[in-house]
């Protein structure tokens, strides 16, 4: 009989209720989707549809790793369409049996060998395979014999590192799980020793050489058998230790692969569906209701804008003030920080419109880089933003892709930052007719007023005081979302900022009186912090 | 600044004669670099183009030499050859834009062929680039400094920052755009922002490179050594270590680094005309302060030398 996790653990709980937002919010679209086919339900936004479409029309630019990827999550949650993807693996397959990728940009992989990276992708595959019950064919057992030929006498994977000769605990582990036909009898039971004897060597000193094999060890070992009560507990609170605050776990950087892998593991040890589909289905009903409101918010907030759009026009000192200049006022107005000074980047984009009298996107794109190259490089303190506007505008980009060249021209200004150039780039949207080509480029305008109904919806899990030091994670988060919501226009998310606005302050939180009785904020059933209790508007 | 890192006493007690033992030797040092170029044949005799770009080569090899296992200078020369000697003609510059016949060359070398894929394509991009640059200007551009580095930085900014892959870019983005922003009168500034637009190219490479030209090939002369900065070699921290003018925490920087700047301040101090005297150490550390064979007796600097005064002692 197997032994069980704590039942009042509630830092399982929220390990897992983490993790699932995080991927829900951050992960790839494979990763969203296996999530809503665990989860059971019907749901599939737009981002995600397009992922589907390119599955199936076997339009995906990927290597061999992000492949072996898709198919080992898009199998763990059974989703059957998976298997053309095998075909492809097929093609890519070695020689000698094994699947490798040299391109791998990921987290830990840095430490990995050619070997290391090629054993992961072929157990990555052949886990896929026993998932989707693939019966097992010349290829795969080849595949099968590769493995078992780089396995010391002593059941264990070793020399997968650059720098270092330890033992392979992740291969070793995954090995086990999945080769248990095919590994001898005495070998498997050694590497079963030795695997018990890293994690209780990890649970005694606290700490773990290799922190991203420690959710397989375990699983591996509750799979057999091999653990008390207490070791299991300790080593899950371990791997739950080092889980980020976001819900991510990664070891120099986020890794949502790992993520997913742990997550898995996690639930493959105790029964945690139900609070895992409660969880999902908490997202989905926040996000279908994001996408039916903001048919109704959108509309209201581009009048709202074009409004302010036209009093910065009256307002403005600025002779000939024109489209751009009020675009770019308005965008100032939005994005710089209270104690920052607004006029030196206000005159400097002023001296560039009476300078250039740019008329068209293009003719924009490509005299305010030539404005910023020329005349601005010297006093800008931007270099980084400079070296790559140099790059678009040699290889004539503001042709192809002019939001490209004018983001970057608006980041190589002095004392810019990254929200300037979304809220400006928006900003041009709403004044001119950019061509439908380009909508999808659109990021979305990150602002206080948007963070706070996300936030308050769950859908930020970035932590303030990291959010406080760093922008653009909470950016990176907002523009995954939008991605995914709205692929076509991700900047139509910017208009839940009107949400906040309406129904988040005044004398009356979420409830405004009317005539007629009162009117709810229409997040309020979603919303956690939801204030018409009192009044009895519930 | 200089006194952050080491004792204000120290320096007060060295700095006097230090700048007489070096500026004593420095003709010797310079001799004893001079040879080891003249060993593959880079002499200022030899045609500019090949002289510039051989040059590079070589600082690239010896500034990597700790990182590659390259053990002393006589190898960096050894395997300098066998890298351009397999190319073909060293002065035919036209070969050396073959990408081909580089990655080839490497195959026949006895430790770049060690080298991972990434290096390994930096430094194959790196040598085609600056060979495509030496093919586009004309000899008189190269004999005067201001024009060379004018010239190299237009290149930078007109043709290498659309040649230059996505993912090197990625890496060298800030000095495009320091390049830019940096005025075009600051020569030795310009020609060291555009050197490290270069793939594999860094501080220590740039500082070397120009200083190879300047003072041991001797390219442009009559040119003013006060804006030059002295290359920051590992062999010279070593020597400033053991004589007590850096404390043992020093070690070699990133580009405009902390210690990056302190090294450059103790070398303006020290030579305020010719700041790059203090490279004169590396011939130290190359010949008597070895990393493991010390021949403290035969090192002109004992007589200041804390290490060896600690050690007799």
């Amino acid at each position: 009989m197997r032994v069980k996790v704590k039942e009042s653990s509630k830092s399982i709980l929220e390990a897992i209720r983490l993790a699932v937002r995080r991927l829900l919010i951050r992960g790839h679209p494979y990763h969203k989707l296996a999530l809503y086919i665990i989860g059971r339900t019907k749901f599939i936004p737009d981002g995600v549809q397009l992922f589907i479409r390119r599955l199936r029309s076997n339009t995906l630019d990927v290597g061999t790793f992000t492949l072996s990827r898709i198919l080992f999550v898009l199998s763990n949650a059974g989703y059957s369409e998976v298997r053309r993807i095998l075909s492809d693996m097929h093609k890519l397959q070695l020689e000698n049996g094994l699947w490798t990728d040299y391109n791998v940009d990921l987290d830990f992989f840095k430490l990995l060998n050619d070997k290391g990276i090629a054993l992961r992708v072929t157990l990555d595959v052949l886990m896929s395979t026993s998932k989707l019950d693939v019966p097992i064919d010349d290829r795969l057992e080849h595949a099968i014999n590769a493995l078992l030929r780089t396995c010391s006498p002593d059941g264990t994977w070793r020399r997968t590192f650059t720098r270092s000769k330890t033992w392979d605990v992740e291969i070793t582990s995954k090995a086990i799980l999945t080769l248990n036909d095919y590994v001898d009898e005495l070998i498997r039971i050694r590497a079963l020793d030795l695997i018990s004897k890293w994690l209780n060597s990890c649970i005694i000193t606290r700490s773990c050489d290799q922190p991203w094999a420690l959710g397989w060890a375990i699983r591996v070992l509750y799979e057999n058998n091999l653990l008390n009560e207490k070791q299991l507990n300790e080593a899950i609170s371990m791997l739950i230790g080092l889980q980020s605050n976001s819900g991510y776990w990664g070891v120099f950087e986020e890794n949502l692969e790992l993520t997913f892998d742990n997550l898995m593991n996690l639930l493959a040890i105790g029964k945690y569906e139900k609070s895992l589909r409660d969880e999902i289905s908490h997202i989905i009903d926040v996000k279908t209701r994001i996408i039916f409101m903001i048919n109704e918010l959108f509309p209201d907030m581009i009048n709202y804008l074009k409004e302010d759009l036209t009093n910065i026009a009256r307002g403005s000192i600025m002779h000939k003030a024109n489209l751009f200049q009020n675009a770019f006022i308005w965008a100032v107005e939005r994005s710089l920080f209270r104690k920052q000074d607004p006029k030196p980047l206000l005159e400097l984009f002023s001296h560039y419109i009476g300078e250039y009298k740019p008329k068209t996107l293009y003719d924009h794109a490509y005299t305010l880089a030539r404005y910023v190259l020329d005349e601005v490089a010297e006093i800008s303190n931007r270099h980084v933003a400079l070296g790559w506007l140099l790059r678009y505008f040699k290889l004539s980009l503001w042709r192809s892709s002019p939001l490209l060249v004018i983001e970057k021209a608006i980041a190589a200004l002095p004392n810019s930052n990254q929200k300037l150039c979304d809220t400006y780039i928006f900003a041009l949207n709403v004044a001119l007719n950019i061509p439908k080509e380009y909508l999808h480029k659109i990021p979305c305008p990150v602002d206080r007023n948007l963070i706070e109904i996300l936030r308050k919806l769950g859908l930020i899990t970035t932590p303030i005081t990291i959010a406080i030091k760093n922008y653009n994670k909470v950016r990176d988060e907002v523009q995954a979302l939008a991605k995914e919501l709205f692929p076509d226009s991700p900047f139509k998310l910017y208009a839940l900022s009107m949400i906040p606005i309406r129904w988040c302050r005044g004398p009356t939180p979420c409830v405004k009186p009317s005539r007629e009785g009162y009117n709810l904020c229409p997040f309020h059933d979603l919303c956690p912090y939801f204030k018409g209790e009192s009044i009895g508007a519930n | 600044m200089i006194y952050v890192l080491i004792s204000k006493v120290r320096v007060l007690e060295l700095t006097k004669p230090l700048k007489l033992l070096i500026e004593e030797h420095e003709p010797e040092a310079k001799e004893f670099m001079a040879k080891a170029l003249a060993s593959i044949g880079i002499t200022s005799l030899r045609p500019m183009k090949s002289v510039f770009l051989h040059t590079l080569i070589i600082s690239i090899i010896d500034l990597k030499r700790w990182a590659w296992h390259i053990t002393s200078i006589d190898y960096v020369m050894s395997e300098a050859w066998r890298l351009i000697s397999h190319v073909g003609d060293m002065d035919e510059i036209s070969l050396f834009t073959d990408e081909d016949l580089l990655e080839t060359a490497i195959e026949d070398t006895n430790k770049l062929l060690k080298l991972n894929d990434y290096e390994r394509s930096d430094l194959v991009d790196t040598i085609k680039f600056f060979a495509i640059f030496l093919n586009e200007n004309e000899g008189k551009t190269l004999h005067d400094f201001k024009e060379f580095s004018i010239a190299l930085r237009d290149f930078v900014i007109d043709t290498l920052s659309k040649l230059i892959n996505e993912k090197a870019y990625v890496k060298k983005a800030k000095y495009f755009g320091r390049l830019l922003a940096t005025k075009r009168a600051a020569s030795y500034r310009v020609a060291q922002l555009a050197l490290l637009c270069f793939p594999i190219v860094d501080m220590g490479i740039a500082d070397t490179y120009l200083y190879l030209l300047a003072k041991i090939l001797k390219i442009w002369p009559n040119i003013n050594l006060v804006e030059f900065h002295c290359p920051m070699d590992p062999s010279i921290i070593r020597v400033g270590i053991r004589i007590g003018l850096f404390n043992k925490q020093f070690k070699a920087s990133r580009y405009g680094g902390y210690r990056y700047r302190i090294f450059q301040n103790i070398a303006k101090a020290l030579f305020p005309d010719d700041p790059t005297k203090l490279y004169t150490l590396r011939y130290v550390g190359e010949t008597f302060c070895t990393p493991y064979k010390k021949k403290c007796d035969e090192c002109w600097l004992f007589g200041i030398c804390r290490y060896y005064l600690t050690s007799i002692g």
